[in-house]
């Protein structure tokens, strides 16, 4: 019996590996149950950005379910300038060497071979992000071919079920990361949302069900199935611009499965402590009671200035292909 | 309110992970096995005094 939906799969993709054991037995990895699955492990937790084994260390302890490795945390990236590459490898095995929670690490979108390389040393998930420079401005990664599970943003249904159809085991929002600003994650999860109840509404009609689906350029199937399921087929984090704990729980209330936090822990002044508060309001994200326990546990002075999100220079939501 | 006496009420642990996917597998464990039971999530510490395991 399982709950993950398997729905649009590739069941012999390059990706699933079979592999015979030291007692001679035979075992698939790559299957879209262990991605997807992998996935549903995560649900209502926190990914934490880190970018070096001290920040990783303090996730970890906060109670992270999972870290995601950057060379530069996104506010970072913006100040910056320049091209964001994958982190280095050396960091990235340091990282894995130094706690026991997944790591996870971006890729640029459309880099097969940052990909490839990010699958060779060991990472759990492989987060194909438009926050690192776009490699490919037409196509995303063909999924299907990598054992390791993907994560892709979104910023509406259509943007979704194309990434899944390529073989992405989560999906995220995209929002605005590394502005301290939730507004556009929220603007994403409530089209998506949106998008989702309308399709609910004709579940049945199937004549209907194939003009979204040429409308969204996705598959009938995985339409149908978000249809009938009344969510996403894979789990649905949100990301981009979460700093407190209040915005944490805000997004998860929305309908998200867990959260991203990216420079909203590394870029405030009280991470540690922040850290922990966010992981306990996800946690109790229904209980206003300890929601505000945790924004207790940190200082407003101490949050990240945070960016504008109506003057940027740079809006990472809109790069790389987004059909 | 459920009875304890002719139900055995089972917890999940509900904080991070696969809490639906949990409750559903002992659901139907449950089911299989033709044992009267409830399946809860436990979120606070109190609610672990009120299953049976």
């Amino acid at each position: 019996m399982t709950t993950i939906s398997l729905v649009a799969t590739e069941p012999e993709a390059k990706g699933v590996k079979h592999i015979t054991t030291s007692e001679n037995s035979q075992v698939l990895r790559g299957t879209t149950l262990v991605k997807r699955g992998f996935a549903h492990m995560q649900k209502h937790g926190v990914i934490m950005d880190v970018t070096s084994v001290e920040q990783a260390q303090i996730a970890e302890e906060a109670g992270a379910v999972a870290v995601m490795v950057l060379d530069k945390l996104p506010y970072d990236i913006r100040k910056a300038g320049g091209v964001a590459r994958t982190a280095s490898v050396k960091v990235i095995q340091e990282i894995m060497d130094a706690v026991t929670i997944p790591i996870m690490a971006k890729c640029r979108i459309g880099h097969a071979s940052e990909a490839k390389v990010l699958e060779a040393i060991g990472v759990d998930m492989i987060d194909e992000s438009e926050v690192l420079t776009p490699a490919d401005e037409v196509r995303h990664i063909w999924k299907w071919d990598y054992t390791t599970p993907f994560v892709n943003g979104a910023k509406n249904l259509g943007e979704a079920l194309r990434r899944i159809e390529e073989g992405c085991a989560m999906i995220r929002t995209k929002g605005e990361p590394g502005t301290g600003d939730v507004a556009e994650a929220v603007t994403h999860i409530k089209m998506l949302n949106n998008e989702i109840r309308r399709l609910c509404s004709f579940s049945e009609d199937n004549q209907e069900l194939i003009k979204s689906a040429r409308e969204m350029k996705t598959s009938f199937a995985l339409l149908q199935e978000t249809a009938r399921l009344g969510r996403l087929p894979v789990v649905n984090f949100a990301a981009g611009g979460i700093s407190t704990p209040a915005d944490a729980a805000f997004l998860m209330n929305l309908g998200c499965d867990g959260v991203f936090v990216g420079s909203g822990i590394f870029k405030a002044d009280d991470p540690a402590q922040r850290a922990r508060a966010v992981v306990l309001a996800t946690t109790y994200h229904q209980d206003p009671k300890i929601v505000a326990e945790a924004q207790k546990m940190v200082d407003e002075k101490k949050s990240m200035l945070g960016l504008d999100t109506k003057n940027l220079e740079l809006r990472m939501q809109e790069r790389g292909p987004s059909t | 309110m459920r009875d304890k006496k002719k139900n055995i009420a089972i917890g999940i642990l509900g904080i991070q992970g696969d809490i639906e996917e949990n409750i559903a597998a002992t659901i139907d464990a449950l089911r299989t096995m033709k044992i009267n039971g409830d399946v809860y999530p436990v979120r606070y510490p109190e609610e672990i005094e009120q299953v049976d395991g």
